[in-house]
């Protein structure tokens, strides 16, 4: 813990200071700017009176400038001659607990400048039972042989109380770590430090508040070493929540994550996120986690590979190709009398079944059929087609003289042996 | 072996290079060996293309995540069940598969031919070949499902199938509408060698007919299997939105559809040679184009694939160059094209298949303009202007209207020429109940032109098939048939005619279902959980909402119970599912099935109070559009069954 315990004023302003880049190296503070601002409470507008509001400053120099002042009846206050450029931190104290007012940054060429700010203030209370996690972060990285655990807990308070808890009171809500994790961190920025009453106990942070109306996000870092090898834990859910979201950096792994729903990966620059989701999920829901990273894959070595494409080419173009050295038979051609003929005996049959089923008179089915029966001798009568243009084995077209198996010679247009019977 | 699958795509590239310039050798230079070397070259390459397709599900199967298309399609959590038809979830594979059976259908269709139409075959091979280099060379290149993933971008888990993909009918419905699309390719081929090789009688037709009407029967299928996907996954209430992915696979099956008719005409006749060329490269060219639409972003749909715009332009380019080989060919061929036989009668079918081709191109027409017409108004006037179901139902309509009485006019004229005498003997007693038919629906309420003009044209149509069933029947009957024995002979001897006619049969069933569209009613209402809302004779009761939770997605469903009447009908359970792993909703609607109507109700919303905000469509008579379409099947099984009669003509 007490890595989370970074002075909150320390960190936000370098925060800031890094942030807006203000550049006050040049040395000459002008004493010019002015910040003036309200302190209101929603439920008793008198209650934003006489609070005792406070300024904290900083230049790039590390300068620091602190002030403090009281509101006025209408809850009022300002801070005058303050040195610019800087960055300021501005909260108010009632009862107790701090609430904070923002940062104000003033730029180089602000001087003289005047800005705003308001500080709201609530009531405090020890009730929290209406505060719920609203939804909890897990990004689960792997490095060097040790899981890291990002967590970003998002907690909610509806109500317009500010519930802070005794240091000594039951927890308002806790946070499940995995086991076997080393210390907290936070990281340095902005509003990142845990609330004041969070305490560390064995796998749980507990937490004790202060929360403001609203939600605050909690942000914390820790360690898991794992020696190599699959990681089978379970995730601790020691209170509701409403979202979970759970990452597990992609580094080659296959992960189950129980009831939790895998959803569409994440990416983050070039790096894959495998993405599980839970929802409303209630106090000490198991939840088991295994991460197993995939064996290395064995594909055959580039040589092997192209040997064996190498062989597969070759056999087929040898394949594809031996037709090329000769003994196959040759072909017969197309012959389209058949299909006329075929046509006109189609036809003859259809003028039959046309005239059965009483679609035309007798006088029109003779002259039809006599039409048709005409057709067909003439087609009859024809001569068959050449088969000139057949390609045939080995360059060679199908002379008169090819001769079948059995030693029969061939006519063109012949389609049966004549001596053996045998289809050509 | 999943290494190997992309180079069994670039072999197989090759191999389909080299049998295409082998049978063309082979062709030009009298080299039959050169044309069984093109042969092998296409059974290899349907080889090499399976051995991709197997490595490809392998990865599927095996969580293969480094590389891009497995991570893009699947995830470790999907089942196996999932993981196998997500070849076809994205653009890569689903490319791989279209290659793959263009591939299985040459193989098939050249083996079929080992032993005629030899002159026909070189340029068969190469027409095929051609098709496969072309997706074998974009698998290869630019849409490669073999990709890997650069190392700093390996997932150890994929995003998982679109899950609205996650659906029985998605399992099969592309693979069905691809064996539509791609088995016409070897019409084309055929069609496409007989104007090289000069072989322009009746032979390529005939020798791939069966080949055109199973093409033609999946392409029916897949659309109607796209729509029930619709109806039942998509949660807008219908099944048919005129988006212009539908209309890419309704305008080749439209063509299609006169072509089948078309070709009857010049088997019958000798006439309508050029004709049906025309149509058998146009339909292709729309199967293409269709691939085209779905793959450029030209014109926006909600199911087409993300692809960038040149991706499609290279489809265009294809379709172009193929359109542009094969009617550079016929007009080359158009001297020898010319029918020596004339049309001796309008009376006629011939004359009847004539204005039902002009019908069906008619209304491909309406199907291409309007599709894309976002298109043209954009070039014309810099604003890109979308035109939806309004227009196309204002304009294929009265085409529609048309079609369906040519459907019943059609058989019930005789071939060459028919007199009015025997028209009216076949007529009188179709228009007649047709009429009593449209007086009683008139009777009973129906005013509206659309629907009191199909369903009396539904009843036309299908006096008319029992009087040409019952005709036939008598006739065998007459001579000394009993009527079992008479209708399977009817059936068995004219198989053509008679499976058409059921066919024909199924159209009327599909456009009563069409019919009872007009009739639809859309309502929307906030229920509390215990109210009752009183819609058309139901009554809808909102008993309870309860959150669902599965590993994929969580949400709400209701309960809803239906009366008719104060009868319970059941209990309807719509959902509202949000998928975490794609993160995108998706819309469960429920229905309540019948053979009158649909119940068909959405959870538009729930709020946190528990109220909902449902939408419910009531849609007459929808049903029997699915069931329309199983007569569709069977009336094609019946066309393509091998009858007995057949396989004995074959033997001897």
């Amino acid at each position: 813990m007490r890595g989370a315990r970074v002075t909150r004023w320390a960190a936000a302003v370098a925060l800031v200071l890094l942030s807006v880049g203000v550049d006050l190296a040049s040395g000459g503070i002008a004493r010019a700017a002015v910040i003036d601002g309200r302190v209101v409470h929603p439920e008793r507008p008198e209650a934003g009176a006489d609070i005792d509001v406070r300024l904290l400053g900083v230049n790039r120099a590390g300068e620091t400038h602190t002030d403090r002042t009281r509101s006025g009846p209408d809850g009022r206050f300002r801070f005058d001659d303050l040195p610019a450029p800087a960055a300021y931190l501005i909260a108010a104290d009632y009862l107790g607990l701090s609430f904070s007012g923002g940062s104000i940054v003033f730029e180089e060429g602000s001087e003289g400048a005047t800005r705003s700010s308001v500080i709201h203030v609530y009531e405090r209370s020890d009730d929290a039972a209406e505060l719920a996690i609203q939804s909890l972060e897990w990004v689960l990285e792997r490095e060097a042989g040790i899981y890291r655990v990002r967590m970003l807990a998002r907690i909610e308070n509806p109500t317009l109380r500010a519930v802070a808890l005794e240091p000594d009171a039951s927890p308002a809500l806790r946070l499940g770590l995995l086991p076997g994790h080393t210390s907290l961190e936070t990281p340095f920025a902005f509003g990142n430090a845990l609330p004041s009453g969070t305490k560390l106990v064995g796998d749980a942070l507990e937490l004790r508040g202060p929360f403001f109306p609203g939600t605050r996000d909690l942000h914390f870092v820790y360690d898991v070493p794992r020696a190599v090898g699959p990681l089978e834990v379970e995730l601790p859910v020691p209170d509701r929540v409403g979202l979970l979201d759970l990452r597990v950096r992609d580094f080659g792994v296959v992960v189950e994550a129980g009831l939790l729903h895998p959803a569409r990966p994440g990416r983050d620059g070039d790096q894959v996120y495998l993405r599980y989701l839970g929802f409303d999920l209630a106090a000490g829901t198991p939840i088991p986690l295994s991460i197993e990273p995939l064996p290395p894959r064995s594909a055959p070595p580039r040589p092997v590979q192209a040997v064996l494409v190498a062989l597969l080419a070759g056999g087929i173009m040898f394949w594809v190709l031996r037709p090329l050295r000769g003994g196959q038979p040759a072909l017969l051609e197309t012959r389209e009398e058949d299909g006329e003929r075929a046509a006109l005996f189609s036809a003859l049959a259809d003028l039959e079944h046309d005239f059965e089923t009483g679609k035309l008179s007798t006088a029109d089915r003779d002259r039809l059929r006599a039409e048709l029966r005409s057709e067909a001798l003439r087609s009859l009568a024809r001569p068959p087609a050449s088969p000139a243009r057949t390609p045939s084995a080995g360059g060679r077209a199908l002379a008169p003289s090819a001769a079948c198996d059995c030693g029969h010679v061939l006519q063109p247009g012949d389609r049966f042996c004549a001596h053996c019977g045998k289809p050509l | 072996m999943i290494e190997l699958g992309y180079y069994a795509q670039v072999l197989a590239l090759v191999f389909a290079l080299l049998a295409a310039g082998a049978s063309i050798a082979g062709a030009l230079r009298q080299r039959g060996d050169w044309v069984q070397s093109g042969e092998r070259g296409v059974y290899a390459v349907f080889a090499l293309l399976s051995l991709a397709i197997l490595a490809l599900e392998a990865a599927l199967l095996t969580d293969r995540f480094d590389l891009a298309f497995v991570a893009q399609v699947s995830s470790r959590e999907q089942p196996w069940a999932f993981k196998i038809p997500a070849l076809w979830g994205a653009q890569a594979g689903s490319l791989l598969l279209w290659c793959w059976m263009l591939s299985l259908f040459s193989a098939i269709a050249i083996w079929q031919c080992r032993d005629r139409n030899r002159a026909l075959v070189p340029w068969v091979i190469a027409a095929l070949m051609a098709n496969v280099a072309f997706f074998a060379a974009l698998i290869c290149t630019v849409s490669n499902p073999f990709e890997a993933l650069a190392p700093a971008h390996v997932v150890s888990n994929g995003r998982g199938l679109n899950p609205l993909l996650q659906h029985p009918v998605m399992l099969i419905h592309p693979p069905i509408l691809y064996t539509g699309l791609v088995g016409f390719a070897v019409p084309f081929a055929f069609a496409l060698a007989a104007l090289i090789s000069g072989e322009l009688g009746v032979t390529w037709f005939r020798t791939t007919r069966r080949w055109t009407i199973t093409a033609w029967l999946f392409l029916g299928i897949g659309i109607m299997l796209g729509g029930r996907w619709a109806y039942e996954v998509l949660g807008w209430g219908g099944y048919w939105a005129w988006d212009p992915v539908e209309n890419a696979s309704l305008m080749p099956w439209l063509v299609g559809t006169a072509y089948l008719h078309s070709t009857m005409i010049q088997e019958k006749r000798g006439m309508l040679k050029i004709w049906n060329l025309v149509l058998v490269g146009l339909t292709y060219s729309l199967c293409i184009f269709g691939t085209f639409l779905t793959r450029s972003g030209l014109v926006q749909s909600v199911h087409s694939f993300t692809a960038d715009a040149w991706f499609g332009y290279l489809f265009l380019g294809y379709v172009l160059v193929v359109s542009g080989v094969f009617f550079g060919c016929l007009l080359w061929r158009v001297p020898r094209l010319r029918s020596q036989q004339k049309l001796d009668s309008m009376l006629s079918r011939e004359a009847s298949f004539l204005l039902n081709n002009w019908a069906f191109l008619g209304l491909c027409s309406i199907v291409f303009f309007g599709t894309l017409y976002p298109v043209f108004s954009e070039a014309l006037t810099g604003e890109r202007i979308q035109i939806g179901p309004p227009f196309f139902q204002r304009y294929a309509g009265p085409l529609a209207i048309l079609l369906l009485f040519m459907t019943g006019v059609g058989p019930l004229i005789a071939w060459r020429r028919a007199t009015w005498v025997n028209l009216r003997k076949s007529f009188v007693w179709p228009a007649g109940i047709a009429l009593a038919g449209a007086g009683a629906l008139a009777l009973a309420g129906l005013r509206d032109f659309y629907p009191l003009a199909f369903l009396t044209l539904c009843i036309f149509v299908t006096s008319t098939i029992s009087e040409e069933y019952g005709r036939g029947i008598r006739a065998r009957m007459r001579r000394g048939e009993s009527a079992p024995r008479a209708f399977l002979e009817l059936v068995r001897r004219n198989q053509r005619r008679y499976g058409g006619y059921v066919v024909h049969l199924s159209v009327v069933v599909m456009f009563v279902g069409f019919a009872g569209s007009a009739f639809d009613i859309e309502e929307t209402r906030l229920l509390a959980p215990g109210d009752r809302w009183e819609l058309d004779g139901y009554t809808l009761e909102y008993r309870q909402a309860r959150p669902v939770s599965h590993p994929h997605y969580a949400g709400a469903q209701l309960r809803i119970a239906l009366y008719r009447e104060d009868e319970p009908v059941g209990i309807l359970l719509p959902e509202k599912r949000m998928y975490f792993q794609q993160e995108q909703p998706a819309t469960i609607p429920a229905i309540a099935s019948s053979l009158r109507e649909d119940v068909y109700v959405i959870l538009v919303g729930l709020e946190p109070d528990r109220s909902a905000a449902l939408k419910v469509y009531i849609n007459p008579l929808v049903n029997w559009i699915w069931i329309g379409g199983f007569v569709f099947v069977i009336g094609n099984a019946l066309l393509l069954w091998p009858m007995p009669e057949r396989r004995v003509v074959r033997q001897a």
